[in-house]
């Protein structure tokens, strides 16, 4: 590694890091990426037993809440593998990070969403300024759309039954002022490309898909080191920044190793990212806050599907959709529309006042009828913060999760709403949403923003005020957290980054 | 350490034996279709080669009830082979008959052995001959005869059968193995047939009870079928559709044969015979102490009606980790897990013990097979109508396992 002197240390191999570094090596540049973990958390390449209940296990426990897809092993690895090493803890919140190769885009739902001028008040940077990048990205991790339109440009993906229906309906029925439904743009491939397969519509999606289909930044990281100027080195969990007179930024690991470059870019997460900062910043009395979006899962019947075959189709989101309920700009709903006969049963019975058996009988004659939307609130609803333990404590951070006053009553009424429109398109509410506890959403962003004004803020390009050479390029910077699928984005802003990096 | 040629060898009693042959170090040649060869066809060239001794197990039931002798590939085959290997010199052949050898057997098998056993006896290969005449083999797979009655005695405790009052003289396959390799090795007087059955009897009916029992399961009620009724039933099966078609050769098999004194010929092999319900409970139940063993397999057999041994074991190990083994499942409910549905409280109550271990164990049935297949609409129906009906008994009894 001393050979490699490099100009860029990147710290994650997630979307951000990934998307920060191809721009980076195409122009020439030197990157060093750090990652804290050895390889995948779990392989998706085993028995199929090995693949839902894990190699040890770990996904064979009770029920804790959470989505499915939180429970399955490979989140179960990469999740706890990140709260064990960084010392976080929630409290009224799922702690939510990874310490893996390709971080949580190994377990996340491919859903993707592109902020528009309205969503980026606020923000340093122009929608023209990440115009560029968006599509740079969507091009490399490959995109499709749900049941496409007549006019899709995109490649598409057969929408299962329900779906495609609700679509037709909507499209039919015409404009209504506050509620747009739209075939799900997800990073899944249709076609194969490069080594990975198109998807098979065999859903089974939650446990890792074994075709590569859905993207994952594990995908970009060979054609990276195909590059002489790239270097990833696995193993080096990250413990300390510091700056460093001549070199600019000394970087220590777990290990003991020390890496230096004149500038580091921080792409952990937004919790990682955070963690590693607390050595070099302090928090606020208050708590640093973090933004993150409510979460809200409702299940819903459609009777005339009821007692059909369903028919095949991936797991991920069918469709997306909108709802406003107010009159700020960031005041509108965005969720996804999933088939429920696409995942396992299970849990599902858990919500069943009936036995076992009996649960996995009704489930067997309703599950080609039932679907689940869920909707995400915009991260000013959340009242969530950092909160740094004192050592007396045992170090480490705190993060409380919270609503915004009133939020719980507002979603009921907001719930009534969304189901109104679901009625309209042929779907009846089932019992039992409700709000998730913070955290769960994964949707987190707005701790170091760009463009802030206090000293816990970030450049236009990701510089921490007052530490030169030093970048955040994920979730961390984002100054707003719309409703939206936020992960494009973060990806498309740290491609701008590292695009204009890479002329300095 | 010695060369034997094995006919049969993929059978019953063969694969154990040829096992048992290599596990003691000695050198196995399998003379069966694999190398070219069928009962009454010639030897391949060869194949008699340094060997020491012949233990021939083939036996062909492609034969006629009333065939003429001639017709019968036993009777010729079993000589040809015996003599072929007499004249290429191997000292030893070992026939495996049957307790149900006589002249005058109800079914062709009993008859038909007892014919080669006296052609055997006049063949120019009679200095070497050793007949072992074998009792009612049980253990090991699960195949053959012996799986046949151990499924039968497993499936309901009431059961339509013939001969319940036959003796019969059960013998571990291991101990069949042990006792013909003797015979194979060593210099035993030839002459009358060795008896390979235990010394001690007991009629038919007390052997299915056992069977039962060993299986972790109550009692047996016969249901005693004349004889004649059931070889119709047999011949019936021949033209109904979708049912194993059941040759009466087996019934008249159940329903004939006398015992026969096995006691000396069991001392001049120094074979000792076990106690068969020791023997059996053991091997089925390696790990009857292992009540999460038990429990989860109750568990899945709820589910799913099975649980295979690789599930069990990872519901059993889940179970033991959340602190929910042992959940104390009653000794009937083990038995009979159907009767969980009484006692399950409703799959929303997660904070249940019975409750949460159904959750685990529907998740290591989910992680089976890439899809859990669904069972079709009126299945689905009545299933889930008789769950809800059951409600009410259960918001009584499913304090029990809370
Ligand atoms: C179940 C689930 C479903 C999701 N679905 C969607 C969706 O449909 N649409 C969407 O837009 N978003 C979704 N997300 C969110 C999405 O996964 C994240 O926004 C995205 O992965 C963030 O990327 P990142 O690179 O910033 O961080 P991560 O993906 O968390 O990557 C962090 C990287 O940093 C490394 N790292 C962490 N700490 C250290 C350290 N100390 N030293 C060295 N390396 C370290 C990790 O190993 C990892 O490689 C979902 C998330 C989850 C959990």
């Amino acid at each position: 590694m001393n050979a490699f002197e490099p100009d860029f240390i990147i710290i994650g191999s997630g979307p951000a890091g990934v998307s920060a570094a191809v721009p980076l090596v195409a122009a020439g540049r030197r990157v060093l990426m750090l990652d804290g973990a050895f390889g995948m958390a779990e392989t998706v390449q085993g028995a199929r037993w090995e693949r839902t209940l894990g190699s040890h296990l770990q996904s064979l426990r009770p029920d804790d809440g959470t989505s499915p897809k939180l429970q399955a092993p490979l989140a179960r690895d990469l999740i706890n593998g990140f709260l064990d090493a960084s010392a976080i803890r929630g409290d009224n919140f799922v702690a939510v990070g990874s310490l893996g190769r390709g971080g949580l885009s190994q377990v996340w739902g491919g859903q993707l969403s592109l902020l528009d001028e309205e969503d980026l008040d606020g923000w340093p940077i122009r929608h023209a300024d990440l115009a560029p990048s968006y599509r740079a990205v969507m091009a490399r991790i490959g995109v499709s759309t749900t049941g496409g339109g007549p006019e899709a440009e995109t490649a598409a993906l057969p929408a299962g039954a329900i779906a495609s229906r609700i679509l037709a309906r909507h499209r039919r029925y015409g404009l209504v002022a506050d509620f747009t439904l739209w075939p799900a743009l997800n990073a899944v491939l249709a076609h194969p490309v490069d080594g990975r397969h198109g998807c098979d519509l065999r859903g089974d999606c939650l446990f890792g898909c074994e075709r590569g289909a859905i993207y994952s930044s594990v995908h970009d990281l060979p054609l990276l080191q195909k590059s002489p100027h790239f270097a990833l080195t696995e193993g080096a969990r990250v413990t300390e920044l510091k700056p460093h007179q001549e070199f600019g930024w000394a970087v220590t690991t777990a290990d003991g190793r020390e890496f230096r470059a004149p500038r580091v870019l921080l792409a952990a997460g937004v919790l990682g990212s955070a963690a590693l900062l607390s050595h070099l910043v302090t928090f606020p009395a208050e708590g640093l806050r973090l933004l993150n979006s409510p979460t809200l899962a409702l299940p819903l019947i459609a009777p005339e599907r009821l007692f059909r075959r369903a028919t095949a189709t991936h797991s991920l989101a069918q469709l997306g959709f909108a709802l406003r309920y107010g009159h700020a700009r960031l005041d509108y709903l965005t969720g996804g529309f999933y088939e429920v006969n696409t995942l396992p049963a299970s849990s599902f019975i858990n919500r069943m006042p009936t036995g076992r058996r009996g649960g996995r009988a009704l489930f067997d004659l309703l599950s080609s009828s039932l679907a689940v939307a869920t909707a995400y609130f915009p991260g000013d609803e959340s009242r969530t913060f950092l909160h740094l333990n004192r050592t007396s404590e045992g170090g480490g951070i705190t993060v409380r999760g919270g609503f915004a006053d009133g939020l719980e009553e507002r979603a009921k009424v907001i719930l009534g709403r969304l189901a109104g429109h679901w009625r309209r398109l042929g779907l009846f509410r089932l019992p039992g949403a409700a709000i998730a506890t913070p955290g769960t959403d994964a949707h987190f962003a707005g701790t170091f923003p760009m463009g802030g004004w206090g000293n816990l803020s970030t450049s236009d390009l990701g510089e921490l005020s007052g530490f030169p050479g030093l970048h955040l390029v994920d979730g961390s910077i984002l100054p707003t957290l719309p409703s939206k699928y936020i992960t494009l984005t973060v990806m498309a802003n740290a491609d701008r980054i590292g695009r204009q990096l890479s002329n300095t | 350490m010695a060369r034997l040629l094995i006919t049969g060898s993929t059978g019953y009693i063969g694969g154990e034996l040829v096992a048992l042959a290599r596990a003691e170090g000695h050198d196995v040649v399998e003379l069966g279709r694999a190398a070219g060869w069928r009962i009454g066809a010639p030897v391949p060239a060869g194949m008699f080669d340094g060997v020491d001794a012949v233990i021939h197990l083939a036996h062909s039931w492609a034969v006629e009830d009333g065939a003429p002798e001639a017709a019968n590939p036993n009777i010729e085959g079993a000589v040809r082979l015996a003599e072929a290997a007499a004249d290429a010199g191997v000292k030893r052949f070992v026939f495996a008959s049957s307790t149900s050898s006589r002249p005058n057997a109800l079914n062709v098998y009993g008859r038909t052995k007892f014919r080669i056993e006296e052609h055997l006896s006049r063949s120019t290969a009679a200095a070497g001959v050793r007949i072992a005449r074998i009792g009612l083999v049980y253990g090991g797979p699960r195949t053959a005869m012996y799986g046949l009655m151990l499924k039968l005695a497993g499936l309901s405790p009431v059961l339509p059968m013939i001969g319940l009052s036959r003796e019969v003289q059960p013998i571990h396959v291991e101990e069949v193995g042990k006792g013909l390799l003797t015979l194979a090795l060593s210099d035993l007087q030839s002459g009358d047939p060795f008896i390979l059955a235990s010394a001690g009897k007991m009629t038919f009916g007390t052997w299915l009870r056992l069977l039962r029992r060993v299986q972790g399961r109550g009692g047996l009620i016969f249901l005693p079928v004349p004889i004649a009724l059931a070889l119709l039933a047999c011949r019936m099966t021949a033209f109904v559709p979708l049912i194993p078609t059941v040759d009466p050769e087996r019934v008249l098999g159940l329903a004939g044969a006398a015992p026969m004194e096995s006691a000396a010929s069991l001392t001049r092999l120094g074979l000792t015979i076990g106690d068969p319900e020791t023997r059996l409970s053991a091997e089925l139940h390696r790990d009857q102490g292992d009540t999460a063993l038990a429990e989860a397999s109750a568990l899945l057999t709820y589910l799913t009606g099975r649980a295979e041994e690789a599930s069990a074991e990872r519901l059993a190990e889940a179970l033991r980790r959340e602190h929910l083994s042992p959940i104390g499942l009653s000794e009937r409910i083990i038995k009979s897990p159907a009767l969980i549905a009484l006692y399950e409280p409703p799959a929303t109550r997660q904070d249940h013990r019975l409750a949460r271990a159904l959750y685990l164990a529907d998740l290591v049935r989910e992680a089976e097979v890439d899809r859990v297949a669904s069972h079709g609409f009126f299945y689905s129906l009545v299933t889930a109508a008789v769950d809800i009906c059951l409600l009410p008994v259960r918001l009584i009894l499913s304090g029990r396992y809370r």
